[in-house]
């Protein structure tokens, strides 16, 4: 494989395995629920 | 409130570590940009530049009071930093600005798929096995664009000098595109004769290597004749291809008759240099032993 094409699909790679792993982390602990965040404000429903 | 203040910390953490990085590579790579050697490129910048989101998640997770995720994004980007390090370190050395033994793009590149599986598994949740694909992705990316220094060679040993390292490093390199280059040369006389040049070129690298003090010899040969030869290499293998031009191939031919014999001479020199100086021990060696009363 010509170095530079090698190079090219290193880096590809090390951008869809790092990136990928580390904005899905990024996403992950932005949108769960946190259990003090829903604790804080508990629905309170009548009946 | 507490989300504007949970927001102005995530913002406040990726500009500082935005502000470090710029410094970082400003110091050690964009300022020799303009300079021969390129210590720093692209591809090792990305390796800082890609797990940047992980120390967000982090502060994140600790606003949050998440702890496994915490504790995940926290080891892998520390795991991250210090391959990065490494893997840079590393590419110096290829370019011969700093020494050493170890193999330290191989322990980075490892590190920074250890560091690429702990964050899929502690910190995005994945199942065990897929962080060890995603780890192995990593690992093949990191051996791809940089890769391994398993078994240090050639330049890369103790006890030569930065400077002739990198002499002998670029010569190298030089070396290597010729050889490169002539894969893509279709004539067998053409392609014999290169064949018998690099192999000239390489034993006087392994000559000089094996004998640094030989360096200022050769110097004008590695600096002038190493690289218009693969300027001119470089430049005949792209153009024959798409040109017939029958005067080009016999001026090529000719150049490369007049390197070969350059290249001898070279040789011939540095071994003229070993035959003077073991005439001179033996000089020496003579005299002591008459004054001692032994001859």
């Amino acid at each position: 494989m010509p170095e530079r094409l090698r190079t090219v699909v290193g880096v590809l790679l090390i951008l869809v395995a790092i990136g990928v792993a580390s904005w899905q982390s990024l996403l992950v602990s932005c949108a769960s629920s946190g259990a003090a965040v829903s604790i804080r404000d508990p629905v309170v429903t009548s009946g | 409130m507490p989300r504007l203040m949970l927001l102005a910390a995530v913002v406040l953490i990726t500009a500082a570590l935005l502000r470090r990085l710029w410094q970082r590579a400003r110091n050690n790579g964009w300022g020799r940009r303009l300079g021969v050697t390129h210590p720093l490129p692209f591809a090792a910048l990305l390796l800082f530049l890609v797990p940047l989101p992980i120390p967000v998640a982090a502060a994140v997770s600790l606003a949050r009071g998440q702890l496994v995720p915490l504790v995940g994004n926290a080891i892998a980007y520390a795991l991250f930093l210090a391959g990065a390090l490494l893997v840079r370190r590393g590419l110096l050395r290829t370019v011969g600005l700093v020494g050493g033994r170890w193999p330290v793009k191989t322990m980075g590149s490892v590190l920074i798929g250890l560091a690429t599986g702990m964050t899929a598994w502690l910190g995005v949740g994945h199942h065990p096995a897929i962080a060890v694909a995603f780890a192995l992705v990593a690992l093949l990316g990191c051996y791809l664009a940089y890769g391994f220094d398993l078994h240090p060679s050639g330049p890369m040993r103790a006890g030569v000098g930065e400077h002739t390292r990198a002499t002998l490093v670029a010569a190298d390199r030089s070396i290597t595109a010729i050889e490169q280059a002539s894969r893509d040369i279709r004539q067998p006389e053409l392609s014999t004769r290169l064949r018998r040049i690099i192999g000239l070129a390489r034993e006087i690298l392994n000559r000089l290597e094996d004998d640094p003090r030989d360096l200022r010899r050769a110097r004008k040969f590695l600096s002038v004749y190493v690289d218009g030869v693969r300027n001119v290499v470089e430049d005949y293998a792209k153009t024959h291809n798409r040109i017939i031009a029958p005067d080009l191939d016999e001026r090529f031919r000719n150049a490369l008759i007049t390197v070969e014999d350059v290249f001898r001479e070279q040789q011939q020199t540095l071994m003229e240099s070993d035959v003077e100086q073991l005439d001179v021990k033996i000089e020496v060696l003579t005299q002591q032993l008459k004054r001692e009363g032994i001859l």
